[in-house]
């Protein structure tokens, strides 16, 4: 089921894991998204701003038509799939089925995006 | 009598004769003595070791060349190691980190110092110096333990007044390229940091006064983390950092906010995320 927030989150920062968390990734100047086999950062549009509008949901019910910024598999140890913020606050999540799942992210824009879509499967 | 492994034991006292090692000890320690092992090898050493870091341990009379220093139990005169440096008797943890490295301060100035087991009395120059190497190194440490409590230097060996002051810059060094390490992941006000104003509290509810000053600031001395002039942000507004962040706010100081550019303020996130940021 997709559930979706606006959110300005600090740092303008989500990290999406497993519900027990996972390895972040190492920060890299000017790079949107960046991951691990646990851990997906993703920036989002500056806090101070404008709001990010976040959707999580499989990835039929999410994507909205063209290419994702990125398309991997993370581990789900607890086969709950979260998206929290840099003091590990959770903002949405989601049950799968599987400990290693596909994980496709769109974003409105290669810069500066204010809508990021999260599909799972 | 309970058997304990003879390795085991060379081990403990090998860990207790480290200049930290009062982070091995805690005061209540007696709590997991089982009643009858009170004349094990292992509570004898603890005992021992407990009556060496002691507050209530007797100290030579004032007046007398050593006055003020620890000393055995009715034997004022004997040696033994006395690492000027160590002297709390305490978890790091339950002290306060602006008096912790204020009780490692050495009883009675720097007219003798104990290394290695012998008494050595410096010269009046080398007492100045370590008085402030130590000064010095206390002051750097306190700093550091205001954004991280738990952070402490790497002891140093050291086996004559020279090396013990050494072993203070040593301490002193490692403070600073701490702070720096700190300052450039935005944890502390960094070295470009200009003006600054009150924050009304951790929320990031900012009123209109406030983002025009932070701007204003920001346009004046840049992102207090990197210098960069540019917010690198879409609409050209700095990011308004809270310091101490309030995810890295360990003594729950007051904060005041700075301006940041965005990516100063994203490789701050990442890092108290990935160094257990408040949960």
């Amino acid at each position: 089921m997709r559930t979706s927030s606006l959110i300005r989150p600090v740092n303008s920062l989500i990290f999406i894991s497993d519900r027990a968390g996972g390895r972040i990734p190492l920060w890299q100047k000017s790079k949107q998204i960046l991951w691990t086999d646990s851990c997906i950062s993703v920036a989002c549009y500056p806090e101070q701003d404008g709001p990010t509008e976040l959707s999580l949901g499989a990835s039929s019910e999410v994507d909205p038509g063209f290419r994702p910024e990125f398309d991997g598999m993370l581990e789900t140890p607890n086969r709950i799939v979260t998206v929290q913020d840099v003091t590990h606050e959770m903002i949405l999540s989601m049950n799968v089925a599987e400990q290693l799942v596909r994980v496709r992210i769109w974003l409105n824009h290669p810069r500066w995006a204010n809508r990021i879509a999260i599909g799972v499967g | 009598m309970t058997y304990i492994h003879p390795a085991y034991l060379q081990h403990e006292r090998k860990r207790f004769m480290r200049p930290d090692a009062y982070r091995f000890f805690f005061p209540d320690w007696r709590r997991y003595v089982r009643a009858g092992q009170e004349h094990d090898l292992l509570y004898r050493h603890f005992e021992r070791f407990e009556r060496k870091y002691s507050p209530d341990q007797p100290r030579v009379p004032q007046g007398s060349p050593n006055g003020g220093q620890w000393t055995n139990d009715g034997d004022a005169g004997a040696s033994g190691r006395n690492d000027p440096r160590i002297i709390s008797d305490t978890a790091p943890d339950s002290v306060s980190p602006s008096i912790q490295y204020a009780q490692n301060r050495p009883r009675g100035g720097f007219a003798s110092v104990i290394i290695n087991g012998q008494q050595v009395e410096p010269t009046s120059g080398q007492q100045a110096r370590l008085a402030v190497v130590e000064a010095q190194a206390r002051a750097a440490i306190q700093h550091v333990r205001e954004l991280d409590p738990k952070w402490q230097p790497t002891p140093s060996a050291y086996e004559s007044v020279e090396g013990l002051i050494g072993a203070y810059r040593s301490d002193a060094q490692q403070a600073l390229e701490r702070i720096s390490t700190l300052q450039q992941v935005g944890i502390g006000p960094g070295p470009f940091a200009g003006g600054s104003i009150p924050a009304r509290g951790p929320q990031r509810d900012f009123i209109a006064a406030e983002r025009g000053a932070i701007n204003r600031i920001g346009s004046e001395t840049g992102c207090h983390t990197c210098g960069t002039m540019s917010p690198g942000t879409p609409l050209e507004n700095f990011v308004l950092d809270h310091q101490p962040p309030t995810a890295w706010n360990p003594l729950g100081s007051s904060q005041r906010l700075y301006p940041q550019c965005f990516s100063c303020s994203a490789r701050q996130g990442n890092w108290i995320s990935r160094n257990g940021g408040r949960r």
